[in-house]
This record gives structure tokens, sequence and C-alpha cells, in this order.
């Protein structure tokens, strides 16, 4: 039934986005650096590579509730509009910090995803 | 007051991220479309924002609710991770690197037409 999956996905995507912006309200800071939505992206990136990859997870839940928590709440957690705009941003500000922006988000994004697929397949070998 | 916008406009973006997911067979193209696109209107919402055309609950409903949640960078971090582990690192590369830096291009482009420099 799609319609079960777009109100999934509706009501994953406002969890999501409700704790995104509450952890920029947490962490707002002085500082230039956009740390709140590193951490959130990064977050992110670990728990869907954990849950994408865990399949006696997606064995035990619903289609439904299973699309509302991966491309729902942790695909509206994590954002990629506000990374670009925020870049920018930072490279007016100081180039050098845009750098290491793109690059801590991209490269810990993509090891902590791995790390996230190493751990469900670890959980799949002792299950 | 302001949760509400914020949820409203990300329940929204979802669902239209989703949708043009299911449009693309769930493929990365998808995401690269709504990632670059999301990028490109969070530009402008958050120029017209800092210029006071948009109103505070405007710009959570539009740039932080939809705009957030349009574009997602786990969904991104998953399918290059992907491609690595089926060993497809070309497309790896050209994935990451378009993504990157046509966003990036997109809303620099945006904000040096609008004039007056950046928004901040």
């Amino acid at each position: 039934m799609v319609l079960k999956l777009y109100v999934a996905v509706a009501l994953g995507g406002m969890l999501g986005a409700i704790g995104r912006y509450s952890i920029s309200i947490i962490m707002e800071s002085d500082s230039v650096f956009p740390i709140a939505t590193l951490l959130v992206n990064l977050l992110g990136c670990f728990l869907l590579a954990y849950l994408m990859s865990a399949s006696a997870i997606k064995n035990r839940i619903s289609t439904e509730v299973f699309t509302g928590l991966t491309t729902g709440l942790l695909g509206a957690f994590t954002t990629f509009s506000t990374f670009a705009s925020e870049t920018v941003v930072l490279w007016n500000y100081n180039p050098s910090m845009a750098v290491v922006y793109v690059l801590l988000s991209l490269l810990l994004g993509l090891l902590l995803a791995y790390g996230g697929f190493l751990l469900a397949k670890k959980g799949r070998r002792s299950t | 007051m302001n949760i509400l916008f914020v949820a409203i406009g990300g329940s929204i973006g979802s669902i239209l991220r989703f949708f043009i997911s299911i449009k693309f067979s769930k493929r990365p193209i998808g995401t690269w479309l709504a990632n670059i696109t999301g990028s490109l209107l969070l530009a402008l919402t958050l120029y017209f924002y800092q210029k006071g055309t948009i109103s505070q609950p405007l710009w959570l409903l539009l740039g932080i609710g939809f705009c957030g949640s349009y574009t997602t960078f786990s969904t991104f971090g998953y399918e290059v991770l992907q491609m690595m582990n089926n060993k497809d690192y070309q497309t790896a590369i050209l994935y990451i690197f378009s993504s990157i830096l046509i966003s990036i291009f997109t809303v620099a482009f945006i904000w040096l037409m609008l004039g007056n420099g950046y928004p901040y």
C-alpha cells in the first residue's frame, strides 16, 4: 500500500526535521563553524547505514516503519542544502575552514557509514 | 510554535524526496536531483530571509523544514558506500564530486547574481 508508505515517510520526516532543528538550537554558539549540521549529518550517516544493513531489524518491522525510519526520519534529520549554503558562507569568511568542513563531512560521513555497515554485519553473524 | 513550522515543512520535503526517489526507481539520481534543487531553493530562501523579504515562520517552514528535509546527507553517504562496496569507484567519485561541487557552485552563483554579496 503506497499511501501508507507516504504517511510513514511524512511522519518520520516530521520527527527528523524537529530533531535537526532542536540540535541546532541546543548547539547554538558564536562560532561560525557549523558544528550542529556536521553532527546530525555524521550521526545520520552512521544510523542509516546500520539500519539498511541490519537484516535482523529489517525483517522484524513492517516496510512502512522501516521506510519511515530510513527515508523519512534519517533522510530528513540529515541535510545537504544547509551543508551547501554553510560551505559558501564559510568560504566567504575563511576558505580553509570551508575546505575543512567539506572534508570532515564527507570523509567522516563515509567512515561512519562504513562503521554502521560493519556493525550490522557483525550482528548478523552472531545471531 | 516554531517547531510546528519546521515539522510541517519537514514532512512535505520528505514526501517530495520519497516521490522523486520512486520516480527514479530508487537510483541515486533521485537523491542527486533533490540535493541540488534543494540547495538552490535554500540559497534563495536564505537570501530573502536575510534581506527581510521572507518572515521568520516562512523561513522555518521553507528553509529549515522543507529544504532541510527534502535534501539528505545520510542517503547520499549510504549510496556512496554501496557504490564502493560494489567496487564501482568511478561512479562513486563522480557522484561525490558532482553532488558537492554543483550544489556549492549553484549556491555561490545565486548569491553573486542577486548582488550585494553574500547574505551574511
